[in-house]
């Protein structure tokens, strides 16, 4: 495990504690935050990704209920950064920063690894791809296309984006987990791996919140707009075509966004802290 | 001349994210000359473009620079083979530039070699990103892997770097030349060709320590282990017997062994049923008669049993005070008694129910020592049987030099006689073991072994033809012999082995019994068949001279 997180760029000691640090106002959300990326696996494709994923969730569980007991956490004292830090201590963006970018990695592949394994099986017997062309439900969100153009834009702007795709992504992946499990062909990694990538989409959109709260707490009342998902009626269809091609196209376009938040995030984490 | 064959797009590659080249195969040319074209057109446009550069790349390739790429968008690319005859074009392929990824090697991969004073030496390897690859801003994300190996080796050693710049190698063997390799893969997409060979000499004097603690290691337990062979080697035997003790045979005193093997039911019942078994150490429900050999006028030997001798135990030597030491008493037990009455109950007789020969002379009967008054029967043949310590006197014939040498004559005649006649019934009191006893005994019921008692009996006797000259035979071959007084000796015990102890009856001018030496031990058995007795120094505590050898009259085998 502990090799597995230097992969990833992550040094395993800077990881947020598990208790809440102190009387903070946005304690709540650091709570939630702070323990879910922790117990994280690599998304690759053989069996003990299934068990690693229950394991996940066992794990999860016993920490939330580690959390919520006041008797196990001493409060500022706990969090190993705070020795130094006096006055209310705070997780340190760098931490979170390293947090964030660890989980959107994970989740992209995540989705690289159900799209390919997905395609395997449908895609390229009937060449889809051509039908995914422009079929993503977030095309509509304008999003820098070179690296030219993310450098030029603003990180408020990049915040905006990426919190507006990861809560377009909300729903969709719901649905996308709920049809998983009546499709008959569907393999159980292929089910893990989407049940996870919802989870992990829902723990980086608040750690994506809480880092915006850190750098731009005055853009906290703006609503965040997001397109939304329709083609649930497909996704449901009896007929096979149709269903089948629904699924590609949700792969695709899932695969693609969690690439973008992987590298927006990356680029903000290099502007705010060290790369 | 045809229209063209159709081409073929090979693969499109980026080697930052930022620009991508395309290549293709050309089909048949269809014998004209054929131009190329690469069309395509970005998902989301309908516009079609066509390739910007053909140049760059080289020949067959498309080059798209940053103006012109977009990533997160698929392109739908087409070559197209253009002739005079005619058109065609490639299937289209589908390129989203995020996915296409291939960097460049990792530059300028340098070595060093770092000797730190206070912690083990080590290789240090850094190298820098590749080309074209920003991974300052963050858009690029980027991993490296090394892998390195000794000049002649076969196997990579494979180091994964993650995303630093520089790795630290300590396993490393001195005097070997080293080549390093390095390459690297963005977070999306393919890993680079490893970036060309550096090498490096590790010096001869590189200090590797973990590898003399494991040879010091290694010398300390095989010679460990050549310790323990060697101990064992030694004292294996005495080890084995510890820990793995011989399993005793089966050892039933006065029980002949070899009945087992032939396996002679009848014989094997008839034997334990004979014997004293189960053995018991009490002498006193032991009889035993005597035959007691007087020197007196008699000149005969005559039985005489004595019952209560045995059944007293060891009984301290009595002295003659009579000069005729080699007749008993009943007080003393003697195996020839002659004065003793007859046991109560036992034959003292000798039966030799299967026996050929019968004692005529009723005086000549001899009884022999009957040690097991429990088990004996009518139509059972006494025999010897030496069991727990009993006193019993052999007398032996006195040297011409003492009283009564002709009556020694006689003595060993007649015992010889009486031997015979008793069918090779045994006086094996000089028999170390029971079973041999026991053996001798069989001889009667067994009419070969009979025969064959006989005959070693009589070969016993054979140097006596006569019984005036038969003793001094031995005194003339040795002188030695001659030289040593001859007298009676007592058998003063039998230990549990069935050994014999055989003591010199006293004279009177001897002193206690108590001081009495073991004859216990045969030193030879002359020509004649006669056995030499020298006192056992082992088997006394009490004496340590060593005595003259006392002679004894042939002992039947």
């Amino acid at each position: 495990m502990v090799a597995r997180f230097s992969s990833l760029g992550i040094p395993h000691h800077r990881f947020p504690p598990f208790c809440p640090v102190g009387p903070s106002p946005y304690q709540q959300q650091s709570l939630s935050w702070d323990f879910s990326p922790i117990p994280m696996a690599t998304a690759s494709n053989h069996r003990g990704h299934q068990w690693i994923s229950s394991l996940v969730q066992g794990s999860r569980l016993l920490l939330l209920l580690v959390v919520s007991n006041p008797l196990l956490c001493q409060g500022e004292n706990y969090a190993p950064y705070c020795k130094n830090q006096t006055g209310e201590c705070r997780i340190p963006l760098q931490n979170l920063f390293d947090t964030a970018t660890t989980v959107a990695n994970y989740n992209y592949r995540l989705a690289r690894e159900m799209f390919s394994e997905f395609g395997k099986q449908y895609g390229q017997s009937k060449n889809l791809t051509p039908k995914v062309l422009n079929s993503c439900h977030t095309t509509s969100i304008t999003t820098p296309e070179s690296k030219k153009e993310a450098e030029n834009t603003e990180d408020k702007i990049l915040f905006r984006l990426v919190l507006s795709l990861l809560h377009s992504w909300d729903e969709p992946l719901h649905h996308l987990v709920t049809e998983l499990l009546r499709l008959k062909e569907a393999s159980p990694d292929l089910l893990s791996r989407a049940a996870e990538i919802e989870e992990k989409t829902k723990v980086l959109l608040e750690g994506v919140k809480e880092i915006e709260k850190r750098i731009h707490p005055e853009n906290q009342e703006k609503e965040i707009s997001y397109p939304v998902w329709s083609e649930i009626s497909s996704l449901m269809s009896e007929d096979d075509d149709v269903n089948k091609t629904t699924f590609y196209k949700m792969f695709h376009c899932l695969h693609r966004d969690a690439s973008k938040i992987d590298t927006y995030l990356q680029m903000l984490k290099c502007r705010y802290t060290t790369c | 001349q045809s229209p063209p064959g159709k081409p073929k797009i090979i693969k499109c590659r980026s080697p930052g994210k930022e620009t991508f080249t395309c290549w293709w195969e050309p089909g048949a040319d269809g014998g004209l000359p054929t131009n190329y074209t690469l069309t395509y057109h970005k998902e989301g446009e309908t516009v079609t473009h066509e390739c910007p550069d053909y140049k760059t790349g080289g020949p067959n390739t498309c080059y798209f620079n940053k103006k012109h790429t977009s990533i997160w968008k698929l392109y739908v690319i087409t070559v197209n083979a253009i002739n005079q005859m005619g058109v065609s074009s490639s299937d289209p392929l589908y390129v989203d530039v995020t996915y296409i990824v291939e960097p460049e090697p990792p530059a300028n991969l340098t070595l060093e070699l770092k000797h730190p004073e206070d912690r083990k030496p080590y290789l240090w390897i850094k190298w820098f990103p590749p080309t074209l690859t920003d991974v300052k801003s963050g858009w690029f994300m980027i991993q490296y892997e090394i892998r390195l190996k000794p000049e002649k080796a076969t196997d990579w050693e494979i180091h994964f770097a993650a995303k630093q710049t520089q790795l630290k190698i300590f396993s490393l063997y001195p005097g070997q030349k080293y080549l390093v390799q390095v390459r690297c893969k963005p977070d999306h997409g393919y890993w680079s060709e490893w970036s060309p060979e550096s090498s490096i000499q590790i010096p001869n004097d590189f200090p590797v320590k973990d590898t003399t603690m494991w040879i010091f290691v290694a010398v300390l337990s095989a010679v460990i282990c050549l310790i323990m062979v060697w101990a064992v080697a030694l004292k294996g035997y005495s080890m084995m017997t510890c820990i793995l003790p011989p399993v005793p045979g089966p050892k039933i005193k006065g029980f002949d062994i070899h009945l087992l093997e032939k396996g002679k039911s009848e014989e094997l019942l008839r034997a334990l049923e004979s014997q004293d078994f189960p053995p018991t150490s009490d002498c006193e429900d032991l009889l035993m008669e005597f035959i007691e050999v007087d020197d007196s006028e008699d000149q005969q030997l005559m039985p005489r049993p004595s019952k209560e001798h045995m059944e007293q135990g060891v009984k301290p030597m009595h002295m003659d005070p009579d000069s005729d030491s080699g007749r008993g008493s009943c007080d003393s037990p003697s195996l020839f008694s002659e004065k003793c009455d007859e046991p109560q109950a036992h034959p003292f007789k000798f039966h030799t129910p299967e026996g050929p020969e019968k004692l005529e002379n009723p005086e000549t009967n001899l009884t022999y020592l009957q040690a097991t008054q429990s088990t004996s029967r009518e139509g059972k043949i006494p025999y010897f049987h030496a069991s727990g310590p009993k006193s019993s006197t052999w007398p032996f014939p006195q040297p011409p030099s003492l009283h009564n040498p002709r009556y020694s004559y006689h003595n060993i005649a007649d015992v010889c006689e009486l031997a015979l006649g008793m069918a090779g019934t045994t006086a094996t009191l000089l028999d170390q073991t029971d079973q041999h006893a026991l053996k001798s005994s069989k001889t009667i019921e067994n009419g070969e072994e009979e025969k064959a008692a006989k005959q070693r009996e009589s070969e016993g006797c054979s140097s006596k033809p006569d019984q005036d000259t038969a003793w001094p035979l031995p005194q003339d071959k040795t002188p030695l012999i001659s030289a040593k007084p001859l007298e009676y000796v007592e058998i003063h015990k039998v230990s549990q082995d069935g050994v014999l102890a055989l003591f010199p009856k006293q004279n009177e001018k001897v002193g206690a019994p108590e001081t009495s030496k073991e004859y216990s031990k045969v030193s030879r058995v002359t020509d004649s068949n006669i056995l030499v007795l020298v006192p056992d120094p082992q088997a006394q505590n009490l004496t340590l001279l060593e005595e003259p050898a006392k002679e004894a009259p042939p002992a039947l085998p």
